[in-house]
């Protein structure tokens, strides 16, 4: 249980500009562009471009509710503790559940992902084709040995640093967000301007379509482009002043993801036949080639920056997870193990350890389930918690308009309708409304076509129920309330530690007034 | 050799540098970040969403009107406007003064009228009390007002007191933040008797 007064709050912050915000956040997420392009022109082919669209439409819509949360409070934990101060103790921890289970996932894939593009190298540095040194088990069939081997090694080596306190870099983030900026805006100007024939794209998108089935497969993977808003979170629990600073590179690091997101697969499109991007290994480094005369060497670049890029992201989500973990455990959805830290380290040895094996599961099942490469199992493993997670901090910002109306709210969802909810007047901001129904259509999706993460996502969740009831119950707490916290108390507290005293104080303020007018 | 750019190509390429830039454009163009110190003292006007200004329909009261209105315009602030009668201890307070409640109203009317030039919300009081200053205080308790903003009568003779009766007791005893605002003496001759 947690101690008296524990709180969410950061001791020290850092100052960071709109720029560092941006350019952090772009090395945090940025990894995620270069997984899913493969992976959906293989199940949409023509419709990969609208799956993109729809997909980024919805992580806009979501997005911009995170910005209102992520300012307003400013905490690691993210959208489980957004859920858990809005719709209270057992839903904020189901959304934790789901977002460990996301994050995990989105740390195997980033490792499989950069030691497949290491694997570009290959045949120049070990003079043969990583894919020749595959072997053929019994109920497995094609086993991919060193890609594993590969895959498990960087994994690990992330956990390991991270036990001895990998210290993060705030200029080497920098250095990736503009190389991943400069490099993705390099190849998609490149493609356009020399690979990229309108004909056949057109020609794609009319004669190359794989049915509702096969787009709604597609859809459901292009989330993995739009996953990792939790690092905003991250974010904004360790810089100074996070209302007057965060808004801003927030919505420009949706916008460019979202830009990117639709830009690559409508060249890819006009660029190749979807075949030619095999079972989405590589796939910019199999774009970049597709550019004439200095297609080999953007292609090596590519690579190069990718293993750099999906390195960060990778370290990103494990502290992301680490803090989540944490913040849960401070809120009595853990047990004390997750905010158990080393004697000499200072980090949070056993929740690294439990992530790390739960890693190491994950890779396993991906690489030893038979019929299926290990990205596509990853992939089908992937948006399910993510789906989930938003879904429930979509309710919990609508709710929280109610509950907490004299939150400081730097940022607003634009466009609210005052409706007459939960006993009162309501302002009911309408694209969070869009969004929530927008990330349950995607969850529905994932449901519906993934064979390995309907079953692994929804077993994950009830799994993990099991585990808060009976650490509840062995508490003394209640299993589906809530235990009474002084919220206002702790937002007071949580806005001081942020540098945010004005924001405190109007708070207080607001507060007080809402008092003596009979609101909440 | 380097290919040649297809048209289309050409499009589509310069359609995305546009929309990264302009997003860069737009992150980078937001308004400086201001010291903490700065940012609270322009924070500690905006969080005047209630004001009060009592009237008495005088020069000085009305440009006390527009102040507060100004104060006001860029937070959308609630102008509560008050008209206190002060009714002699020889009288009920009940007892009909059509006279002053006249004033009043035309005084209130008038300054409703600046309130919405300025696209803001009055809301009007007229009441009566013993001592203007103490129901005063007493408004701006119940009504939660954030300031109250008095125009001052700009001459004062040479036995007067600085400050009336009514701004001193508003001065000392208001539960709000208090701007008083007193005009060099040629801008307006008070009428006779006229008090604050």
């Amino acid at each position: 249980m947690s101690e008296p007064g524990a709180s969410a709050i950061p001791a020290d912050r850092r100052s960071v500009s709109a720029w560092g915000t941006f350019l952090g956040g772009q090395a945090a997420i940025g990894g995620n562009l270069f997984v899913a392009l493969g992976l959906v022109i293989q199940a949409s082919r023509g419709g990969a471009g609208f799956a993109f669209a729809l997909s980024g439409l919805v992580f806009l819509l979501v997005g911009l509710a995170y910005v209102e949360m992520v300012t307003a409070l400013p905490v690691a934990g993210g959208a489980q503790y957004f859920v858990l101060r809005g719709l209270g103790d057992f839903w904020g921890f189901i959304a934790g559940a789901a977002l460990i289970l996301d994050l995990t996932i989105g740390i195997a894939l980033f490792a499989t992902m950069t030691a497949s593009y290491a694997n570009t190298f290959a045949p120049v540095l070990l003079g043969i084709e990583a894919s020749t040194l595959a072997v053929h088990l019994p109920v497995v069939g094609r086993f991919e040995w060193f890609w594993f081997a590969e895959s498990l090694a960087v994994a690990s080596s992330l956990v390991v640093a991270n036990c001895r306190g990998l210290k993060e870099k705030a200029r080497l983030n920098a250095a990736v967000g503009i190389a991943t900026l400069v490099g993705l805006s390099v190849l998609v100007v490149a493609g356009f301007l020399f690979s990229w024939n309108a004909i056949a794209f057109v020609d794609t998108l009319h004669s190359d379509w794989r049915g509702l089935r096969g787009f709604g497969y597609g859809l459901s993977l292009s989330i993995i482009s739009f996953v990792g808003l939790q690092t905003l979170a991250l974010t904004a629990a360790e810089c100074r002043r996070p209302a007057a600073v965060m808004p801003r590179p927030s919505i420009a690091l949706i916008l460019t993801t979202v830009l990117f997101a639709l830009a690559l697969p409508h060249l890819a499109l006009g660029a190749a036949p979807p075949s030619v991007f095999g079972h989405g290994e590589a796939p910019l480094a199999v774009l970049a080639a597709l550019v004439p005369s200095f297609g080999p060497a953007l292609s090596s670049l590519i690579s190069g920056l990718a293993c750099a890029v999906l390195l960060a992201s990778a370290n990103s989500f494990l502290a992301s997870v680490s803090r989540l973990a944490y913040s849960m455990g401070q809120y009595d959805s853990l047990g004390p193990w997750a905010r158990q830290t080393h004697p000499r380290f200072h980090t949070p040895i056993k929740a690294l350890a439990v992530f790390g094996a739960l890693i190491a599961g994950e890779l396993s099942l991906a690489f030893f389930w038979p019929g299926a490469t290990p990205l596509e199992v990853l992939a089908n493993m992937y948006a399910f918690g993510a789906m989930l997670a938003y879904s429930l901090a979509m309710i919990a910002v609508i709710r929280l308009r109610s509950m907490e109306p004299h939150l400081p709210r730097p940022y607003r969802v634009p466009i609210s309708v005052s409706l007459a909810l939960w006993g009162g007047r309501t302002p009911v901001p309408l694209l969070a409304i869009a969004a929530l129904m927008g990330s349950l259509m995607l969850l529905g999706f994932v449901v519906a076509t993934h064979e390995i993460g309907r079953i692994a996502g929804p077993g994950w969740i009830l799994v993990c129920t099991g585990y808060y009831l009976m650490y509840r119950r062995s508490n003394g707490l209640p299993l589906f309330g809530s235990i009474r916290r002084d919220w206002p108390g702790e937002q007071v507290r949580l806005l001081r530690a942020a540098d945010e005293s004005d924001q405190a104080d109007l708070y207080s303020r607001a507060r007080a007034l809402g008092a003596r007018e009979g609101h909440p | 050799m380097i290919p040649t750019p297809t048209p289309e190509g050409v499009v589509a390429a310069a359609a995305f540098l546009v929309c990264l830039n302009a997003v860069l454009f737009w992150m980078l163009g937001a308004p400086r970040l201001m010291a903490v110190e700065v940012e609270r003292a322009r924070r500690s006007v905006d969080i005047l969403k209630r004001i009060l200004v009592p009237t008495v329909g005088a020069g000085h009261s009305e440009r006390g009107v527009e102040l507060a209105c100004r104060l006001g315009a860029e937070q959308g602030a609630t102008i509560l406007l008050a008209y206190v009668i002060e009714v002699p201890r020889t009288l009920p307070l009940t007892a009909p003064l059509a006279g002053p409640e006249q004033t009043a109203g035309a005084a209130l009317g008038r300054a409703e009228e600046i309130v919405r030039l300025h696209g803001l919300e009055p809301q009007r009081h007229v009441a009566r009390a013993r001592v203007a200053g103490e129901e005063i205080v007493r408004l701006a308790r119940e009504s939660a007002a954030d300031l109250i903003v008095m125009g001052i009568r700009p001459r004062i003779g040479l036995r007067d007191e600085i400050l009336g009766r009514t701004s001193d007791t508003v001065l000392r005893r208001a539960p709000c933040e208090v701007l008083l605002d007193k005009l060099p003496i040629p801008f307006e001759e008070p009428a006779a008797g006229e008090k604050t």
